[in-house]
């Protein structure tokens, strides 16, 4: 029998009793929209989970330590740019990026636009390479650059080279050596020995900065409390220390911090207790471009902890963003700053040595022998990439476990459809006799029969998915009138393109497993007898 | 030419083998109209079978145009019942969900490719026709009265026009002018070199044929005489 002819039996044979279709679909329906349903639901929380808390597709890595009992010690190889370079040969790592904390104090102050009063508090940062959070797509980080690129130090001026700690003084700065373009930062030329700014006219260069001679260089500025943020031009303002312009450094915070000031301290704090003050509920386009004053050197802690190697220095710092490779509790800026202010304020030493590394992987299945390699090479793994870990098995599991569901339902449904088929098989006896004596051979009774089950299983499966899909969309909007909770997300479900093939697939598997059994007792059968009953 | 020797089928009881046929020699000619007449249970549908290659489980030897239908598989087997042999049953066989050309088109389904009608629907509605159905090809069997019925039934039969009707009791289950009108279908199709074989408890049946073949428990007690 050829497919055509196949089909087109196929087709008046199960359009003939909607009652039956309906009934044989039923169960395939209810076990496929619970497949796409959790299925969807088991993604779209792993994307929140793993892509929002816990990060699966980076392993991070930190230097060794030692636990004595009385405390831990560092002494495991240090994490430098070598380190780096060997993880950059590595088979599925797509890019290696080195994070480095603040090594000295830093206090903050500032938010009166948002609070309508100055907080203090003592500033964590970490410095992360800017191109790894301009790579992260989940929100808009503008600005997230290093706008200080043409220094090696943060001081003012200097006269000769002996005068930086690193680098070369070049045009009365200390700037970072080259011999070419390619050893400086984007956006920068290498122009006498030494990375800068070029420029042809005054609208090449930054706010802050005027064009000489074909160097951006900064502008000259008088500091006084009242006209530091309006003696510079545009977003630029004048620093007490070097009577220079300068751009606020840029810095990106993790999702995380605010849906915990939104889900905790916004909470506590929003006066229902019965206090006066009030502290309002943040959103993120609210906090974008927000800026505060920064003292590194200086702690909330008191004067013991302020810096003795170099004088503590006041910036402002921009809020660029939000970004997932940004510290959970902190801050996060472009990593050259931290660079030159840890070599300032702690030595040379501190701004060579990184705290701890980002591995981005390509290829998730290749995490654990990535992790192998990182243990063999004596670095251990960082608290989240453990925890992200553990997750990633935890949503795996559950994953599995509604997949079982589903699929002893679709299976509750085939044996449901095999009853079904052989209850048909009798009431069609007679039918089933005539296309033997019409010409029908076994083989084409059995193709007939499996191909109405396959029918059965590819019109359940559609409406399945269908019927699945509809119910996370309620659910989506349901969850929308419920009251607001930390990481909630727009959709708890993802259907990646996948789900939709294998749904029907395991609908038309099931159906046809359903009734193998029936279409062979179907073919056995004598046309003879099939016929005179 | 249908040739059975030493034909015999026997049903397994509980405490003996029951012969439904024994030991039955028979040749029917090309082109013959031939009446198998007996009482209820004499094994004349189970000759019928056997001949159309319905029921495979006997004895002895079954050649049709020379072909031993033991001898052949199940899909050779088949072929053979599509293009050779047509079927008309006393409850005429129709499928309801089908209107009557596409009952009547339904052997095109199983034939093999070279073999299938490119508009199988036209050429059933010109089998309808030459049996008087023009006006029905596209009724439901359902609204049909049973002569038409038996004349979709025996449309289909001679989809393919093949050499031997194989005809189980076909006015059982109709009135006697209705009944009357079938036997003269088959009296037409007989002179247009169809070879008729009809199983009938009805003398007028056995009447118009040419050849009474007369069966007793199984056994063939009279081949019957050609009558001219």
């Amino acid at each position: 029998m050829k497919l055509p002819a196949l089909i087109s039996l196929v087709r008046q044979n199960v359009s003939r009793s909607k009652k039956n279709l309906v009934m044989s679909c039923f169960g395939i329906i209810v076990g496929i929209s619970t497949f796409v349903f959790f299925i969807g639901l088991a993604e779209g929380v792993k994307n929140v989970i793993l892509g929002e808390v816990f990060i699966i597709d980076q392993v991070e890595l930190v230097p060794k330590t030692f636990d004595t009992g009385f405390g831990q010690f560092g002494g495991g190889r240090p994490l430098d740019d070598s380190v780096a370079d060997e993880f950059r040969k590595m088979e599925s790592i797509e890019a290696v990026y080195p994070k480095m904390k603040f090594t000295f104090p830093t206090r903050g102050y500032g938010g009166k636009s948002l609070f309508k009063k100055n907080l203090y508090a003592e500033i964590i940062a970490d410095g992360i390479d800017a191109s790894l959070v301009r790579s992260d797509a989940s929100d808009s980080q503008d600005g997230f650059v290093d706008h200080d690129g043409d220094l090696s130090d943060v001081r003012a001026s200097c006269r000769d080279d002996n005068q930086c700690r690193t680098g070369t003084c070049q045009f009365g700065r200390c700037r970072p050596r080259c011999a070419d373009n390619t050893q400086c930062s984007d956006g920068l030329s290498c122009v006498e020995g030494a990375c800068v700014f070029a420029c042809t006219e005054a609208a090449d260069c930054q706010s802050g900065r005027s064009c000489d001679q074909g160097i951006c260089r900064r502008d000259r500025c008088e500091y006084s409390e009242a006209t530091r943020l309006s003696s510079c031009a545009g977003e630029s303002y004048c620093t007490e220390d070097t009577q220079l312009c300068e751009m606020p450094i840029p810095f990106v915070v993790s999702h995380h911090l605010l849906e915990l000031y939104n889900g905790s301290l916004a909470t506590a704090l929003g006066g229902q207790g019965g206090t006066s003050a009030k502290m309002p509920t943040l959103s993120k386009s609210m906090v974008r471009g927000f800026q505060l004053n920064v003292t590194f050197g200086k702690s909330m802690l008191g004067r013991r902890f302020t810096t003795r190697r170099a004088k503590p220095i006041t910036r402002r710092i921009k809020l660029s963003g939000f970004s997932k490779k940004a510290i959970t509790l902190g801050i996060t800026i472009p990593i050259d700053y931290v660079k030159r202010l840890n070599a300032r304020f702690s030595g040379q030493e501190a701004a060579l040595t990184y705290h701890s590394m980002i591995l981005k992987v390509s290829d998730q299945t290749r995490v654990p022998a990535i992790v192998k390699a990182v243990e063999k090479k004596g670095f251990s793994l960082a608290e989240s990439t453990t925890r992200a870990e553990q997750a990633s098995n935890i949503l795996r599991t559950v994953e599995s476990v509604f997949a079982l569901i589903s699929l002893v339902i679709v299976g509750i449904a085939a044996v449901n459809i095999s009853q079904m088929f052989f209850m048909l098989i009798y009431q069609r006896k007679r039918e089933l006799g005539l296309f033997r004596a019409l010409g029908g051979s076994k083989r084409d009774v059995r193709l007939i029969i499996l191909g109405e089950a396959g029918t059965i299983g590819a019109l359940g499966g559609v409406l399945g998915a269908g019927v699945g899909y509809g119910a996370s969309r309620l659910v989506d909007f349901l969850a929308k009138q419920a009251p607001e909770f930390p990481y909630k997300p727009d959709t708890f479900f993802s259907f990646p393109p996948w789900v939709w093939p294998t749904a029907i697939g395991i609908a038309i598997c099931f159906c046809l497993i359903g009734a193998f059994f029936p279409a062979n007792t179907a073919a056995r059968q004598e046309p003879a007898a099939a016929l005179t009953e | 030419m249908i040739t059975l020797t030493q034909v015999s089928k026997k049903y397994q009881q509980s405490t003996q083998d029951e012969f439904a046929l024994r030991e039955v020699d028979l040749t029917i000619e090309a082109g013959e109209f031939v009446a198998i007449v007996g009482t209820s249970g004499s094994g004349k549908t189970t000759l019928l079978n056997i001949m159309g290659g319905l029921d495979r489980d006997y004895s002895g030897s079954v050649l049709v145009d020379g072909k031993n239908l033991g001898d052949l598989s199940d899909q050779e087997l088949a072929r053979f019942r599509n293009q050779s042999i047509g079927f008309v049953f006393q409850h005429f066989n129709l499928l309801d969900h089908l209107t009557a050309a596409e009952n009547v088109a339904l052997p095109n389904a199983f034939a093999p490719p070279k073999d299938r009608k490119s508009n199988p629907l036209e050429t059933a509605k010109d089998a309808l026709k030459t049996l008087g159905l023009e006006s029905k090809t596209g009724e439901n069997p359902n609204n049909l009265s049973g002569g038409q019925k038996q004349r979709v039934a025996i449309a289909r039969a001679l989809f393919f026009q093949p050499k031997i009707l194989l005809c189980d009791e076909p006015t059982g289950s109709l009135d006697t002018k209705t009944g009357h009108q079938i036997i003269e279908t088959f009296e037409r199709l007989n002179h247009e070199g169809y070879t008729i074989i009809i199983i009938t408890h009805e003398r007028r049946v056995s009447d118009a044929a040419k050849r009474v073949i007369q069966i007793e428990d199984g056994r063939l007690v009279d081949s019957g005489a050609v009558t001219t």
